[in-house]
């Protein structure tokens, strides 16, 4: 060990020097869990910033342990190192550093310390990869944020739309990518943001796929759900679903096709029927809370059915059409919905009469040619984009033969893009 | 109507469809005799059948039906026939209606078959039809309907109980006879070349098949006939044959390629026959549900001619059919245009005052006399053989399209007298209005306590505002799932398959790739 700390010590100042301690270290890396007991004092020795290549190789050792004796101990380590590693040190062996993020957000969860996780992990992720790409941090700080029901302090990351992804730089494999969106999926889900938490497992599902993952199927069920939650209306598969596994999908969720189609025929009772066949499978699978959401949803749905063509309406014929136990229950609905601003009307309670207005939203505020303002430029960046991309492949020598040869063999009507 | 009505409208619509299908089933058995009956059995029912029956016989049909299977699908079709006889219309009174001055018009086989399908539908008048049916039936040489009528509604017939064994006879000698010369006429015709005598010959023997009740047999001939010539005016003559023989065996694939022949070949001829090709387009239009095309085609059917083809339709069938189908799916400009300016439709709507007093009183928005003229013809409209199955649904159209128009100039409407114009009750009225505005067909919004419709001025600013931020949030999130999945696949990454050694450290993968392995074996 004496030796390993005086060749870190040694060669962690230029880059040059860096790239042959990598070589080094990675040569004798599994020698390293060898001397368990030694890495904490020669840890020690090592100031974090100036020697964080050396530092990180010692800490992934220790931390691939199964077991610790004090476990309070390398959490600190880990936490300490990821908030004052060096990021142009540690990008040159990203793998080890994303398998130290692993292992802390293990560890870290089994010692109920998720919430002294999410920290270090957002620092981790800024450290790491430029913005806007997805690393397997970005999965394992979701991961952190929802283990200690930490919803807010993900939205940050989450919001800011991570869709590059680069497996070169980033070593990312198509696990992070499902768990980040299936993740991102049930933070937006915990903050009751349903539209987009529909549209993060929709994106879970349609990753191209030859075969089912658990991860996809989890995140095709709460789609599934979300979907209900947002729009009302039963959903369809997402378009864009892997052909092979479309199928498989559907077969294998049978509890939850049965329930979107219960729901769908808007018959309270037949849902509920539903529920209590299938209570088992969604407690097992920890939907249970969604679908008593949804559950709820419905009623909410009908009334706003009413809306549509009422003006005025009774409360009894309202508790009446919905089969509730009385006039009260139907206030308490209406009143929350009216709360929430899902319905705009007013109660009579003298008469038992309610009232229905439009939506007096005028559209003619700043606020909202501000908004479309945002959104026009969004749009025009998105497209641009997607020129880049088309540009990228057109040019590419690969797509270009493969257009040549197509079109010599006839029948070829494609523009060809030459730059 | 209320909504139980509604839906048992529908299943009854449901068992009508059925109750074809059934009817398809059985002539086929009647006529053919050596061929395989599962192959048969197999077209004719994936025409109009529901989606699983579909795929069930798909795949019979792909392994080619062996005995066992062949005894299932007779089973199967023995069941459903008892399960589906057809069944009396309830709940219409039938005593308007005169079976004689119906089926007057009529000539040839329609009437039994028409005759048939009002005796299976109309409680009252079943004894008669059936009599009428009978004597009809003995005007052909169809034994085998002969016989199993009589026995199928023997308890009914009083007189004509016992089978006319001497009829039978005397037919099945005739029929030898007959066949015998006609193939002796087929024979010498084709050793001499003759192509009229051919084609007169095949024309004759289908004729003959078709007299039988054998219809596969006279298809056949008839199409041989077909290619026996080049005459234009014979060759129509071949297809309406075989488009008669069609519809009497409901094979709609066959109605549909002779029609096509034929109209392709009088496509420029003025031809006397145009008008009836013509109504049978209309005809399968209505079949399949396309009623407004269906109205179109009937509408122009007859064209300037007059028309003539009395064994199948009659002019009477052009007024009805015209005039009912564009009342359900016109609206009034198309209705003025189509109907009341037009000439010669005019005079096949005056064989009809009835419905011609329905369009009128409806576009004259004379609710009242509309509503009551609608229900008077109901009867007739039901025990048409062809419009049956269709009536109900068209009928909560036309009321659909009633109201919608008659609330239209009217900001605010008492509820009240709607119902009362409508010949209904003020909840009836109400529930019909919020189906209608709940599917978006009506523009309104029903004040319950004081039982009064408003009609709603649809923001258009609010509106297009709200549709263009949802396009852009659509569009957004879309390019962003694409540009997700290309980078994807550019980067090579899908799910894929777990390789045997798990290479992948971390104990969740492990455990991951040991749910994915049972999820496998789950589907192999």
């Amino acid at each position: 060990m004496e030796k390993v700390l005086n060749i870190i010590l040694q060669y962690s100042d230029t880059k040059e020097e860096r790239k042959q301690l990598k070589n080094y270290l990675d040569k004798i890396d599994e020698q390293l869990t060898n001397f368990i007991g030694q890495l904490d004092l020669v840890m020690k020795q090592l100031p974090i910033t100036k020697y964080s290549l050396g530092y990180m190789y010692l800490l992934a050792a220790k931390a691939s342990l199964k077991r610790f004796q004090n476990p309070e101990l390398i959490l600190m380590q880990i936490q300490t190192f990821l908030l004052q590693c060096d990021p142009s040190q540690v990008s040159m062996s990203i793998d080890k550093f994303f398998f130290l993020c692993r292992r802390f957000v293990t560890i870290s969860i089994r010692e109920k310390f998720s919430h002294g996780a999410v920290y270090p992990l957002k620092i981790a992720i800024e450290k790491i990869g430029r913005s806007g790409e997805l690393t397997p941090t970005h999965a394992y700080f979701l991961q952190a944020c929802l283990a200690s029901q930490n919803f807010s302090a993900a939205l940050p990351i989450i919001e800011s739309d991570v869709f590059e992804i680069d497996t070169k730089h980033t070593k990312i494999k198509i696990k992070d990518v499902l768990l980040y969106f299936y993740y991102g999926g049930m933070i937006y889900t915990g903050l009751k943001k349903y539209d987009e938490a529909t549209y993060y497992f929709e994106l879970a599902v349609t990753i191209p796929a030859d075969t089912l993952s658990s991860i996809m199927l989890e995140a095709y069920r709460r789609y599934l759900l979300t979907s209900i939650l947002s729009t009302g209306k039963a959903p369809l598969i997402p378009q864009n679903t892997s052909m092979s596994i479309q199928g498989m999908l559907k077969k294998v969720s049978k509890p939850y096709e049965e329930f979107v189609e219960a729901f769908r025929s808007m018959d309270i009772e037949r849902v509920g029927i539903c529920i209590s066949t299938y209570m088992e499978v969604y407690e097992k699978d920890k939907t249970f809370g969604l679908v008593k959401l949804v559950r709820d949803n419905l009623v909410r749905r009908k009334i706003q059915r009413l809306t549509k063509t009422y003006i005025t309406l009774s409360l009894e014929y309202v508790s009446q059409q919905l089969n509730m136990n009385s006039t009260q229950e139907a206030e308490f609905y209406l009143l929350d919905m009216i709360e929430q601003g899902e319905v705009f009307a007013t109660i009579d309670q003298k008469e038992g009469q309610i009232s229905f207005h439009a939506d007096p939203e005028p559209y003619d505020s700043v606020r909202v040619s501000l908004e479309l303002n945002n959104k026009i430029q969004e749009v025009i960046g998105l497209a641009k984009n997607l020129d880049l991309l088309d540009e990228k492949i057109s040019t590419n020598s690969n797509f270009i033969h493969k257009m040549v040869i197509k079109e010599l063999q006839g029948g070829g009507n494609k523009t060809e893009e030459n730059d | 109507m209320s909504q139980e009505n509604k839906i048992e409208i529908e299943k009854e619509i449901e068992i009508e469809i059925d109750k074809e299908n059934e009817k398809t089933i059985e002539i086929e058995k009647e006529g053919s005799g050596e061929e395989s009956k599962g192959e048969e059995e197999n077209e004719k029912k994936t025409e109009k059948e529901k989606e699983k029956e579909k795929e069930k016989e798909g795949e019979e049909k792909k392994k080619g039906p062996t005995k066992e299977q062949l005894e299932q699908i007779k089973k199967k079709v023995q069941e459903r026939e008892a399960a589906n006889e057809p069944k009396f219309i309830k709940g219409v009174d039938f005593s308007s209606f005169d079976i004689e001055d119906y089926i007057e018009g009529y000539q040839g086989h329609t009437r039994m078959d028409r005759l048939l399908f009002i005796a299976q539908r109309s409680e009252i008048h079943q004894q008669k039809a059936l009599k009428m049916f009978i004597e009809e039936v003995k005007k052909t040489r169809n034994i085998q309907k002969y016989r199993k009528i009589v026995e199928k509604y023997s308890d009914v017939l009083q007189d004509e109980k016992t089978l006319d064994q001497k009829w039978i006879d005397k037919t099945l000698k005739d029929s030898a006879s007959t066949y015998d010369i006609l193939e002796t006429n087929l024979k010498k015709a084709k050793e001499n070349v003759n192509q009229e005598g051919i084609r007169d010959g095949n024309v004759q023997l289908g004729h003959f098949y078709f007299g039988k009740g054998d219809l596969k047999s006279a298809l056949k001939y008839y199409s041989r006939a077909k290619e026996a010539t080049g005459d234009p005016i014979e060759i129509v003559n071949c297809c309406l044959a075989a488009i008669k023989t069609a519809m009497e065996g409901k094979s709609y694939s066959h109605i549909s390629s002779y029609l096509n022949a034929a109209q392709k070949k009088s496509e420029d001829l003025e031809l006397e026959t145009n008008g009836i090709l013509r109504t049978i387009n209309g005809f399968l239009s209505l079949t399949s549900r396309e009623f407004k095309t269906a109205a179109h085609q009937f509408i122009h059917a007859p064209g300037k001619k007059v028309f003539e083809y009395p064994e199948i339709f009659t002019s009477l069938d052009i007024g009805i059919y015209g005039g009912f189908l564009s009342l359900a799916t016109f609206n009034r400009r198309e209705l003025k245009r189509n109907i009341l300016d037009n000439e010669y439709f005019k005079n096949y709507l005056e064989l009809v005052p009835e419905m011609r007093d329905i369009i009128y009183n409806f576009y004259e928005s004379n609710y009242a006399a509309f509503v009551e003229g609608l229900e008077k013809i109901k009867p007739q409209l039901l025990l048409d053989q062809y419009l049956s199955s269709h009536v109900e649904r068209l009928y909560i159209r036309i009321r659909e399209k009633a109201i919608i128009q008659y609330f239209s100039p009217y900001l605010t409407l008492d509820m009240k007298k709607m119902a009362t114009d409508f010949g209904t009750t003020l909840e009836l009225i109400e529930i019909e209005v919020s189906n209608l505005i709940a599917e978006d067909k009506l523009a309104g919004k029903i004040d319950q306590k004081n039982k009064i419709l408003y009609g709603t001025r649809i923001n258009k600013r609010s509106q297009t505002f709200q549709e263009v931020l949802s396009f852009g949030k659509d569009y957004r999130r879309k390019t962003r799932a694409l540009l997700l999945r290309a980078n994807l696949i550019q980067n090579k990454m899908t799910v894929k398959r777990p390789r045997k050694k798990l290479m992948m450290g971390g104990e969740n993968m492990n455990f991951m790739n040991m749910q994915l392995l049972n999820l496998m074996r789950g589907f192999n």
